[in-house]
């Protein structure tokens, strides 16, 4: 039986396929924050998902559809195929929900949503909200319409999210309730909205240690340079080995090292390209590490980093949140982000510390990582002063509460 | 602006289709008699041509299960294309075995069921072309972005199947619209725009205001001017529908002459039209605007009564009397630029009758 304040979330999580990764640490750090708000979760999954440690209990592999999907048929039109494709996909994937899970569930959660699966989430949703009229969705924007998981730009997202709000809007803001990640990616929603949408951080897993342990701390270390993630162009990795060149032509190993994930799926010739130009760069300050890291790993190499490169390309990564800048701003570091994208807004806005570039090349990006490492100690310490507010406000129980107020 | 110009080979058998030629008082059905004269042969008198038998023969009805309002989104055109492709494909086979088709009046919906249909059975190979008669309303909403993706998949989802498409533009907004997405745009002589009058079977016209001023203020270059003209007018025409329309264009001489080819896609439209007589382009856009073989200038409306209040009408009317048409024209926009005011209507030139209102 349902108790008045108890929250049961079905979350939708197609993309959820792995022990690692943002969807894990998401949904670890939900469920560890559901006990003490009287929330429980059942979390749907991608269909691939094997055992997910902590998580096998609440979670289903469910979805055939990835959350970064994409289907071309036609070179020409791959926008409308994608769109076609996933769609109807994700659909069936939506119809093979099990109606106890959907009955047991009084809020649906939508973590994350592109413009090629939200027409078939709009359909289902305002098919099942019409039976279950207790039943409340919250939808996690989590993408630029512009967004593709393989370096596209998408001219037509706008039309696909504008035409899939327009099925929702019967409960819009009563029933179904929109959110972004940061204040930037939540304006690009608004003007196809009648509600306000609201921020939402993504809640992190953050480790107890100090956000002071890094190298700086150290007397006579050099200071350390990361960049993490994926790499991809619109992460700006293509740009890494001229920066990291232009910086060492200005500190040498003794004074700035790096750390440079290189992890990539070999499609994209500029990427490949610059995985090359890093290969061949001898320099005992520049540390490699091909591939993913397992989460201890990956842990153990970012607090070590002083200075987090986000070289992003302001036109494709536009308002989007990214993992990197929140666990960066969470762990303390400076960041080196663009300015007019939805990361350096955040940083304008005094909930971080780092140093902007203006324009997406090298050099800017080269300029700004050479101001940060002069300008380290100050930065370092606005940094470690916000950290502690970022990550309150991204956690499981700030996501809970902040959940709690929209649909109360 | 034109693409190229198309030779239709004169063929034993064309598969059209069009979903409102059931209805013989339709413009769609005057422009498949027209055409299908051309290609076969088909008598051309429209007041009998819907009961020759042999129209069967090249006709293939298609009944979408779902009609579209224009306001259709997305989701909807796509819907419906779903819909229709199993009708659509029974016509695409006999299509197929004609070697060719042509679609009049295609909406987004139609060409994306054709897409589908002969992506469904392509392979075979027998049909080579599709000619889509592209109506405003679809040119239209294949420049917004997801259409263009449409449009795009239109496209590819034929060439696929092994037929080429075409799109026929009959009007020059559409020809600009659809090249400008780099589509194969056909100007052909058949669909050419020709002086004919909308039939108006007593129905008052719509009135509708086209402000190329407004467009011209708005805008910095000549191309945005074009877009945006372009835009306007596609948006006109597709709320025109098949009954009669009343176009009231204000704006500087000069941007109506630069605006003629569009205006002309309102073939059947009369024409407002104001001049300004600042404009030092106003003489020649005069003989421009007249040499029109489908425009049909108009006063505004409140002049219809045909009185002039002017006390200068009646030197006016001598010197109408004693000039060449040429002549007469130049007198006005001499005159027009040197004293604002005078109404004047009614004018006989030549075999042409034309109302004018300058101001």
């Amino acid at each position: 039986m349902k108790t008045a304040q108890e929250k049961r979330v079905l979350v939708l999580d197609p993309g959820f396929r792995t022990l690692t990764g943002h969807h894990f640490n998401n949904n670890v750090s939900l469920t560890m924050a559901g006990a003490d708000a009287n929330a429980k979760f059942r979390i749907l999954a991608g269909d691939s998902c094997g055992s997910v440690g902590q998580l096998d209990p609440f979670t289903t592999p469910h979805f055939a559809t990835d959350l970064y999907e994409g289907s071309v048929q036609f070179q020409e039109s791959w926008e409308f195929d994608c769109w076609l494709h996933v769609n109807t996909k994700f659909r069936a994937d939506l119809e093979a929900i099990e109606a106890d899970d959907l009955d047991w569930a009084t809020l649906i959660l939508v973590p994350a949503i592109t413009q090629f699966h939200i027409l078939s989430l709009a359909r289902w949703l305002d098919q099942e909200l019409r039976k279950r009229p207790e039943l409340k969705v919250i939808i996690q924007l989590m993408f630029s319409p512009t967004w593709t998981a393989w370096d596209a730009v998408c001219k037509s997202g706008d039309q696909m999210y504008a035409e899939a709000f327009d099925i929702l809007r019967p409960h819009e803001g009563k029933r179904v309730f929109y959110c972004s990640e940061l204040a930037a990616s939540c304006r690009e929603f608004e003007p196809m909205l009648n509600s306000k949408v609201q921020v939402l951080p993504h809640p992190g897993i953050w480790r107890k240690t100090a956000a002071t342990s890094t190298s700086q701390s150290t007397e006579g270390a050099p200071l350390r340079i990361g960049y993490f993630g994926y790499a991809k162009r619109e992460k700006g990795f293509h740009l890494v080995p001229d920066v990291v060149k232009l910086v060492r032509k200005r500190f040498d190993a003794s004074e700035a090292s790096f750390f440079v994930q290189v992890n990539h799926g070999a499609y994209d010739p500029e990427i490949v390209a610059a995985d090359k130009a890093l290969s061949d760069y001898s320099d005992p300050g520049v540390e490699l590490r091909v591939g993913s890291m397992s989460d201890t790993e990956y842990l153990d190499s970012f607090e070590s980093a002083d200075v987090l490169l986000l070289p992003y390309d302001p036109e494709l990564y536009r308002g989007r949140g990214s993992g990197v800048f929140s666990e960066a701003i969470g762990y303390g570091k400076i960041v080196i982000a663009p300015e007019s994208a939805g990361v350096g807004e955040e940083i304008m806005a005094g909930n971080g510390a780092g140093v902007l570039f203006a324009k997406h090349d090298a050099q800017s990006v080269a300029s700004a990582t050479i101001e940060a490492i002069l300008g380290a100690r100050g930065l370092l310490k606005t940094a470690r002063q916000s950290a502690q507010k970022w990550r309150d406000k991204h956690s499981g129980e700030g996501y809970l509460k902040i959940l709690d107020g929209l649909i109360s | 602006m034109t693409s190229h110009t198309a030779n239709y080979p004169v063929l034993e058998a064309v598969v059209v289709i069009e979903r409102g030629l059931s209805d013989p008082m339709t413009e769609d059905w005057l422009t498949g008699i027209d055409l299908l004269s051309r290609l076969g042969g088909i008598p051309a008198d429209p007041a009998t041509a819907h009961s020759q038998r042999p129209l069967s023969q090249h006709i293939r009805l298609v009944r979408p299960k779902l009609k579209l309002s224009q306001a259709a989104t997305w989701r909807e055109i796509v819907a419906a294309a779903g819909a229709m492709v199993e009708s659509v494909e029974a016509s695409m086979h006999e299509a197929d075995a004609a070697g060719m088709a042509i679609w009049l009046e295609a909406d987004c919906a139609e060409m994306l069921a054709c897409s589908f249909a002969v992506e469904r059975f392509g392979g075979e190979g027998a049909i080579t072309e599709i000619f889509f008669d592209v109506t405003p309303h679809a040119a239209l909403r294949f420049s917004e972005p997801f259409g263009q993706q449409v449009l795009k998949r239109i496209q590819a989802g034929l060439l696929g199947g092994g037929a080429k498409p075409y799109f026929v533009a009959r009007h020059a907004a559409i020809d600009e619209a659809l090249h400008a997405l780099g589509a194969p745009v056909v100007v052909d002589p058949p669909f050419a725009p020709t002086p004919r009058s909308a039939p108006t079977n007593g129905q008052t016209p719509t009135r509708a205001e086209l402000d190329i001023q407004d467009i011209t203020s708005t805008t910095a270059s000549g191309d945005k001017f074009y877009t945006k003209l372009r835009q306007r007018v596609l948006e006109l025409m597709s709320q025109r529908s098949n009954g009669p329309m009343e176009v009231s264009v204000k704006g500087a001489v000069a941007q109506i002459v630069r605006a003629t080819p569009y205006l002309e896609d309102l073939a059947s439209a009369k024409i407002a039209l104001s001049l300004h007589p600042e404009d030092p382009e106003n003489q020649s856009a005069l003989n421009t605007l007249n040499a029109s073989p489908v425009l049909r200038l108009a006063f505004p409306e409140g002049y219809e009564d045909g009185r002039v209040s002017d006390p200068d009408i009646t030197a006016l009317r001598e010197v109408r009397s004693r000039s060449t048409p040429a002549e007469w024209i130049n007198f006005l926009v001499r005159s027009a630029h040197d004293a604002v005011g005078y109404g004047v209507k009614d004018l006989s030139i030549g075999d042409r009758n034309i109302r004018l209102d300058i101001r």
